[in-house]
């Protein structure tokens, strides 16, 4: 899968969660910098990813996440191979 | 009210029903008491031949919704509002009661509705104001309930209800300095209003569980210590402190409230029945206002950080444990990693036979590593530590929380705490692997 795929993939998954449409995926992008990017939606946007991209999240994986790139990068290495 | 004045006032208005049986005062007096006296049923009886008898009088109405939102029936408090309404006219304190029992059953948006309407009718009364900024607060318009407040003039700006509105809009955006001024000025000038303290408790408490900017400067070496750990619970207070420091983890029982031995119990029964809906319900909690995740076979609750009647409860419910699920799924995987410390934190004194065990229970998840902190007690030194054996650390802490509704928490002795712990531990599995550092 590319890059590109993958934000193509969470800009879904970020239009169908937050009410602001005009959020626009970057890599350095982060729950400081999005209105009601709490926890629980952290918790609903990694389901939501697991389901889209058919990738487990290990516990290692989940809390190195500190932005959108962070969150892009394991996605990319959890689905190769 | 002793039972002696009671029937001295009820043989006196009774004698005064006899003297003038078409008075409506006599009987409305003798329902008042009953309903101060805690005699609701028998005071919503009495209200109700009143209404029955003087259709046209609206406190008939009033007196017996009052007390039917006593007895939390707030269908038919409302019932009887709106009938009275239609009969009387949408006089104050038929209004007032009809948003009234929308707030008591904590339906803000209704009641923010109803409060409006009250407003409109009667713009100089101070309380309604404050109540429909409170309840906008409460469904989140902050912007407009500012804006209302500064619209209420002079004339209302030191209403009781106003200031009220006016603490809780400055807790509710974080400002914590604004936000003690108003609360201590209110507290001050209203000593002992329970409704008061109550607010105030939950707005500090409002004020630590809201995720946000970070209180404290943001410090890369505590960060990195306090990522170590992970909360089994107790209560939220290690979740707090986390959050205190910056960080915000992922942990299925970070806002979890649990005994020790129903926690050993539900480790020794596998998780298995977490996520299960047939295990698992909402409880509303109406004091905090927000719905708790009950694990009913172990009592273990887990605030969801959600206003009740803010979502639709069984979609809600559905979605929790489709939650909690994903975070199990990610405890396990600490447990087979080993690398976190895992907390769990008590307000009681130390039992080292709970401890102990609750130990035993993680172990069988791996190589796991369990902080048990209990509450110093007299003379116990706070922030002590015992290594109990290579997975287990005991520690006690003073001044941990809570008490009543507010938090105290001692966020620099427990990093202080962590910090020791992280390096006793890290000692522990270092010697675990090589005997010549262990000697």
């Amino acid at each position: 899968m590319t890059e590109s795929e993958i934000y193509e993939g969470l800009q879904r998954i970020f239009n169908d969660l937050f009410p602001d449409d005009s959020i626009v995926l970057t890599a350095d992008l982060s729950a400081r910098d999005v209105v009601g990017w709490d926890s629980m939606k952290q918790v609903e946007l990694l389901m939501a990813a697991e389901e889209t991209f058919q990738v487990t999240f290990r516990p290692k994986d989940v809390d190195g996440l500190n932005s959108i790139g962070d969150l892009v990068g394991v996605i990319g290495s959890s689905s190769v191979g | 009210m002793d039972e002696g004045r009671f029937e001295a006032a009820r043989a006196s208005f009774e004698s005064a029903q006899l003297s003038q049986p078409d008075s409506f005062w006599p009987a409305f007096w003798m329902a008042m008491i009953l309903a101060r006296s805690g005699r609701n049923g028998e005071a919503i009886d009495v209200y109700r031949q009143i209404v029955a008898k003087h259709p046209d009088d609206s406190y008939g109405y009033v007196g017996l919704a009052s007390t039917l939102i006593t007895a939390k029936d707030y269908d038919q408090a409302d019932a009887t509002l709106v009938e009275g309404i239609a009969r009387c006219g949408f006089e104050y304190w038929l209004g007032f009661n009809l948003a009234l029992s929308a707030d008591s059953g904590f339906d803000h948006p209704l009641a923010s509705e109803r409060w409006e309407k009250v407003v409109a009718h009667y713009p100089q009364e101070g309380y309604a104001l404050g109540r429909w900024a409170r309840a906008l607060i409460n469904i989140g318009e902050l912007d407009k309930a500012e804006r209302l407040l500064l619209d209420a003039g002079q004339a209302l700006a030191g209403h009781t209800q106003v200031l009220f509105s006016r603490a809780m809009l400055a807790s509710a955006r974080g400002h914590d300095e604004e936000s003690a001024v108003q609360w201590r000025r209110l507290r001050a000038a209203n000593p002992g209003d329970m409704e008061i303290e109550g607010a105030w408790g939950l707005s500090e408490q409002a004020l630590l569980f809201a995720e946000g900017e970070t209180p404290s400067p943001l410090q890369p070496a505590a960060n990195e210590t306090l990522n170590q750990f992970t909360s089994l619970g107790g209560d939220c207070e290690f979740g707090l402190v986390q959050r205190h420091y910056g960080l915000e983890p992922l942990g299925l029982l970070r806002w979890s409230s649990s005994s020790p031995a129903n926690l050993s119990r539900l480790l020794d029964d596998g998780l298995e029945r977490i996520g299960d809906p047939a295990h698992t319900s909402l409880t509303a909690d109406n004091d905090q206002d927000v719905y708790y995740l009950t694990l009913t076979a172990y009592d273990l609750m887990i605030n969801t950080m959600v206003k009740i009647r803010t979502v639709d409860a069984d979609k809600f419910l559905s979605q929790q444990n489709r939650r909690t699920s994903f975070l199990l799924r990610q405890l396990l995987g600490q447990f087979d990693d080993g690398d976190k410390i895992f907390v769990y934190k008590t307000n009681e004194p130390l039992d080292q036979a709970v401890a102990q065990r609750l130990c035993q229970s993680v172990a069988r998840y791996g190589d796991v590593r369990l902080l048990y902190v209990a509450a110093a007690g007299l003379g116990e030194e706070s922030g002590g530590l015992e290594v109990v054996g290579k997975n287990l650390i005991i520690a006690r802490l003073a001044g941990i929380g809570p008490l009543e509704r507010s938090w105290n928490i001692p966020y620099g002795a427990w990093l202080d705490l962590c910090e020791r712990v992280e390096r006793a531990f890290s000692k522990l599995r270092a010697a675990a692997h090589d005997p010549v550092i262990a000697s």
